[in-house]
């Protein structure tokens, strides 16, 4: 038994520090509309940091990156093609959203009342003129797929659905959602993408 | 990591009225409807008061003949001066004739501090996208922060209101706010109105002024009155041509 037992502690210290974990899944309309997620996971509970990187069948990428942040809390980084995009850093119910040199503190509770949805709005789209339509998109899928929800990772997401507009997204068919694993050389440079912001700070 | 510049979200809150000054298109002329000026004694402050008032209320002059007079739009004015020299004016406007443009702001409120001033507009309708539901707008300095008349109650947006506020207003301006106000309300009692202070609902959101001041005492005012067009006022208000009497058509 105690052979055993020290086996398994061997085996624990020979794995790699830094192994991360790569999910992918997939979202897909009956024409042309394919979301495909890369999922890098370093850690885990609270003080896992975890990068999310969506890519459209044009090669377009978004890139969500939650991490813990010192005295407790996380930050929530969003942004297309480079950062530093819209950051949100999320102590106990308040929410201070960065964005453009520029900072606003929220309590999240309240992110649908039209004053605070105002704000947010005009910060948000005045650093990323797109990240209101790509959330309202998302939404617009994530509503169609019937798919798992979006988890803790994706709080910018969650947090401007309400602020969005009415996307503009018109899927054909039926919208499917598909876990991986999926193989490719397409899938690997996506998780490379993913795997390589986990260690950015 | 350079820490972001805390209520600069404001400075991107563009808005229609960018640019309009709060007494931009407010007729210049008016006639004094009520006029009331006193001397602010202490209990413990000896015979030389501790701060003077005036309260000025004008019908102002549109310029045209095809509004009656009891609808002519009207200019409140309250005017603070304390013993050290400092000068606070809080204002109203009401009755101004609607534009045009529904979605224009429309002045409303104001309070002058020597070097600052806070103002409120208010709008009948919103426009399109995020913000369309925000009647009031708040200017503080040169800072605009729309909202929604029925978010005061949000704690975001007491605390975005109160940030821009205090980036706008000096703590002493704060500070001469707050004590100017329970004298005002004590001076209620001698005929001046309250309603000038309501703004400060919107501007200090959800914050509780002193109502009650021990130990004044208020006498008509022996000097000349407060003169809005005068000296140092200048830099508080934009003073008015104040007529006395009615207009005679």
């Amino acid at each position: 038994m105690r052979r055993l037992a020290l086996l398994l502690a061997a085996a624990a210290l020979s794995r790699p520090a830094f192994a991360d974990d790569v999910a992918f899944s997939r979202i897909a309309d009956e024409g042309s509309i394919t979301i495909t997620a890369a999922r890098a996971t370093r850690g885990s509970g609270p003080s896992a940091t975890v990068v999310i990187v969506l890519e459209n069948a044009r090669g377009d990428r978004v890139f969500l990156r939650r991490a813990p942040v010192d005295g407790g809390g996380a930050s929530y980084q969003i942004w297309l093609g480079g950062p530093p995009g819209v950051t949100f850093t999320r102590r106990g119910d308040t929410v201070q959203v960065e964005a453009g040199g520029h900072s606003l503190t929220i309590d999240e509770s309240e992110i649908a009342r039209p004053t605070v949805a105002c704000w947010v709005a005009t910060l948000v789209s005045n650093a990323e003129p797109k990240l209101l339509d790509v959330a309202a998109a998302l939404s617009l899928l994530k509503e169609q797929t019937g798919g798992p929800p979006m988890d803790d990772a994706f709080l910018p997401i969650r947090l401007l659905w309400p602020v969005a507009p009415p996307s503009d997204l018109r899927p054909r068919g039926a919208v499917r959602f598909q876990k991986g694993p999926f193989h490719g050389e397409a899938f690997d440079r996506l998780a490379a993408a993913a795997t390589a912001e986990l260690g950015r700070r | 990591m350079k820490k972001p510049a805390a209520f600069a979200i404001l400075l991107l809150l563009a808005s229609p009225a960018s640019g309009a000054g709060f007494f931009d298109g407010v007729p210049t002329k008016g006639y004094v409807i009520d006029d009331v000026s006193l001397d602010v004694l202490s209990a413990e402050g000896g015979t030389d008061p501790i701060a003077r008032l005036r309260y000025v209320r004008l019908s102002l002059d549109p310029g045209r003949r095809d509004i009656a007079y009891d609808f002519w739009p009207q200019r409140e004015m309250l005017m603070v001066e304390r013993a050290t020299g400092e000068k606070v004016i809080f204002e109203r406007l009401i009755r101004l004739q609607p534009g045009s443009d529904p979605t224009a702001w429309a002045p409303r409120g104001r309070v002058g501090i020597d070097g600052s001033t806070l103002e409120t507009f208010a709008r009948a309708a919103g426009t399109q996208g995020a913000c369309s539901a925000l009647d009031v707008l708040i200017r503080a300095g040169n800072v605009d922060l729309p909202l929604s008349s029925g978010d005061l109650s949000s704690r975001t947006v007491r605390l975005g209101v109160a940030q821009a506020v205090e980036t706008a207003v000096a703590e002493r301006g704060r500070e001469l706010v707050a004590s100017s106000v329970p004298i005002l309300y004590a001076a209620t009692t001698k005929g001046l109105p309250a309603p000038p202070l309501d703004m400060l609902n919107l501007l200090f959101p959800g914050r509780a002024f002193a109502r009650s001041a021990e130990g004044l005492t208020f006498r008509p005012s022996a000097g000349a009155p407060l003169d809005p067009a005068g000296g140092a006022w200048r830099s508080v208000t934009n003073a008015p041509v104040m007529l006395p009497g009615a207009p005679v058509f």
